[in-house]
């Protein structure tokens, strides 16, 4: 929260407008009814308008720690009726001083007297007023922060969703896919039969599955074995793939697609960028308290473009930590022409 | 007329077959050949010298972009790939026409016969340079370089660079096998390769700041950086600044 006064010269200008003018049309009127000199009710008035100007920033902090969302009305109420009685003694006493030391006079001495009860009465409303506004002004801001906040949130909420979309299917390899299907209509049909058709199961898991649901590794590799089948039906005999999976494994709970973009990482780096047969092979191990997954492809080293370990590994990693609440649990390992992903697969998820 | 002499390259063997097939409904079109990646891509343009080619953009080994860097006189392209970021904004202007997978035989029509239009005005592969030129500044840094010597294609993986030196109008790019000769600026490298690692020290060195050995002062205010292969280059005051600035001397 921001201090109204303290935002901009403008504000801090009108508000000392208030407090300045009161005291030159006091020492106006004081000088008309020739009650004082009008040096003397000059200083009297600026004196009076500067302490309860400089007071008036202060009483912000009051209604800063009395925030009615979180303080007990009791306490507020009791916060500010002592603020309010410190507020005008502090005024009065401070200025009052003031003026004696600058303009020691006794004729005002009287003129002070006179009007003190005025002030006493004065300080308490002049409180209130200020009190009620820095409130208004705290809501107001509150208000505007909250709209700020709300459509952040949206904003993430929604590239959220777009990124984990994205995630699912890669456009790539849908239209080539589609594009091989166009060719087998034509040459063989059968086998144009059978790719729209683990196309269509591959696509159904995975747009019907939620960022945040848990799958045996059976189900997953199934569906992986679904986009192999398809890349192996456009690569041919470049490709070969193999399961190599603990029978304590296969109901092991693991986040759903979370193998597939280290499989489309295998694919884009080992068979995409290789014009040799490529063999992918997984993994994977029971060992107490978690399942260690690695997936193994070979690459070729003279086509020079692996750098780093791309967006898919890294968005996995980021999941695996939000899910498991660690950061270690994928690693990569690249030798001369080997590339190795391993993935560890806790029993727990992160208690929250 | 003569036919059109066409040559497809295409690494996946489906998305030939089917190009195949529309090409053969066609009877302007002559098909001389089919290669399944950018390598066997440059030898047979240069071989049979087609005057048409089906490109696929992402291959194995090379790309159908960094492939038609190493043609000379390129002949017509028409890309034929499933990647529509690379695509139409820019391009659609300058490349004869390109098709995004998959795509029906009378899209192909359509290709055909602005490649026939083409053929007949006998227009200069202007385009195909300007084509590549806008490639050029849509590429972020570049991990690899793809050169050729003689008959032989080699890719550079950067990091493997040791500096590289400007002529005329090409540059040479040294590394540990050797040295290649590429068609492209200085400022393209300077500008396309990761600028932690490289750093211009002469209007005429790009240097590799990790194939550093030693740097002499050769006289007063004048500099030689030695490189790990025991290449001598000069360094000139500003190169020596930036030089200065990237090693934190």
């Amino acid at each position: 929260m921001e201090h109204p006064i303290k935002v901009n010269r403008i504000s801090a200008l009108v508000y000392w407008l208030f407090p300045m003018g009161m005291a030159i049309a006091q020492a106006v009127f004081n000088n008309y009814y020739q009650i004082l000199p009008v040096s003397v009710a000059l200083m009297d008035g600026l004196t009076f308008g500067a302490v309860l100007g400089s007071l008036g920033i202060a009483v912000w902090y009051v209604v800063r720690y009395n925030d009615p969302e979180h303080s007990p009305g009791i306490q507020i109420f009791t916060s500010h009726v002592l603020a309010a009685l410190v507020f005008t003694a502090t005024w009065i006493l401070t200025s009052k001083l003031i003026v004696k030391i600058l303009f020691n006079d006794p004729q005002y001495d009287i003129y002070l007297n006179d009007q003190l009860p005025g002030r006493i009465f004065a300080g308490p409303i002049i409180y209130t007023l200020l009190v009620c506004f820095y409130y208004i002004d705290a809501y107001r801001q509150y208000n505007r922060e909250k709209h700020l906040k709300e459509s952040q949130l949206q904003l993430q909420i929604r590239k959220a969703q777009l990124s984990a979309l994205k995630s699912q299917i890669n456009p790539h390899f849908l239209f080539n896919s589609l594009n091989s299907i166009a060719s087998l209509t034509l040459t063989n049909p059968d086998k144009a039969h059978g790719m729209i058709i683990a196309l269509s199961d591959f696509m159904r898991y995975s747009l019907r599955k939620q960022q945040d649901d848990m799958v045996t590794l059976e189900v997953e590799l199934r569906n992986i074995g679904l986009y192999l089948q398809i890349e192996k039906i456009r690569f041919g005999n470049n490709l070969s793939y193999r399961f190599d999976v603990d029978e304590a494994c296969t109901q092991h709970l693991i986040p759903n697609l979370i193998l597939q973009p280290i499989f489309e990482n295998a694919i884009k780096y080992g068979i995409y960028e290789s014009s040799e047969p490529v063999e992918i092979v997984l993994e994977a191990r029971k060992f107490p308290g978690q399942m260690d997954i690695t997936v193994i492809n070979d690459f070729d080293p003279t086509a020079g473009s692996r750098q780093g370990e791309g967006v898919g590994l890294t968005n996995t990693k980021d999941r695996l930590s939000l899910l498991y609440g660690s950061t270690t649990l994928l690693q990569t390992e690249q030798n001369k022409n080997q590339f190795r992903v391993k993935m560890v697969i806790p029993d727990q998820l992160e208690t929250r | 007329m003569d036919r059109i002499r066409t040559l497809i390259i295409d690494d996946e063997l489906l998305a030939r077959d089917l190009l195949k097939h529309y090409l053969s409904k066609d009877d302007r079109v002559e098909l001389i050949g089919e290669c399944s990646n950018g390598f066997e891509g440059v030898l047979a343009i240069q071989e049979l010298n087609p005057d048409l080619v089906f490109l696929d953009i992402q291959m194995p080994k090379i790309t159908g972009f960094e492939m038609l860097e190493l043609v000379q006189n390129p002949p017509v392209i028409i890309f034929s790939t499933a990647y529509d970021q690379y695509a139409i904004r820019a391009f659609e202007a300058n490349a004869i026409d390109y098709l995004l997978k998959p795509y029906p035989f009378e899209r192909v029509v359509v290709a055909l016969n602005k490649a026939t239009e083409k053929l007949a005005s006998k227009s200069t592969p202007l385009e195909i340079n300007k084509l590549i030129e806008t490639h050029d500044e849509e590429v972020g840094l570049l991990s690899r370089i793809v050169v050729k010597s003689g008959r032989k294609i080699q890719v550079i993986p950067v990091g493997s660079i040791s500096y590289i030196e400007s002529q005329d109008d090409f540059v040479m790019i040294y590394c540990k096998e050797g040295h290649y000769m590429k068609q492209k600026t200085m400022k393209f490298f300077e500008q396309h390769l990761d600028g932690n690692q490289f750093v211009r020290i002469h209007r005429s060195y790009l240097l590799n700041i990790t194939e550093i050995a030693e740097i002499q002062l050769y006289e007063k205010d004048s500099w030689v950086v030695v490189t790990k292969q025991g290449a001598k280059l000069k360094v000139s005051k500003t190169g020596y600044a930036n030089l200065k600035h990237m090693l934190k001397l």
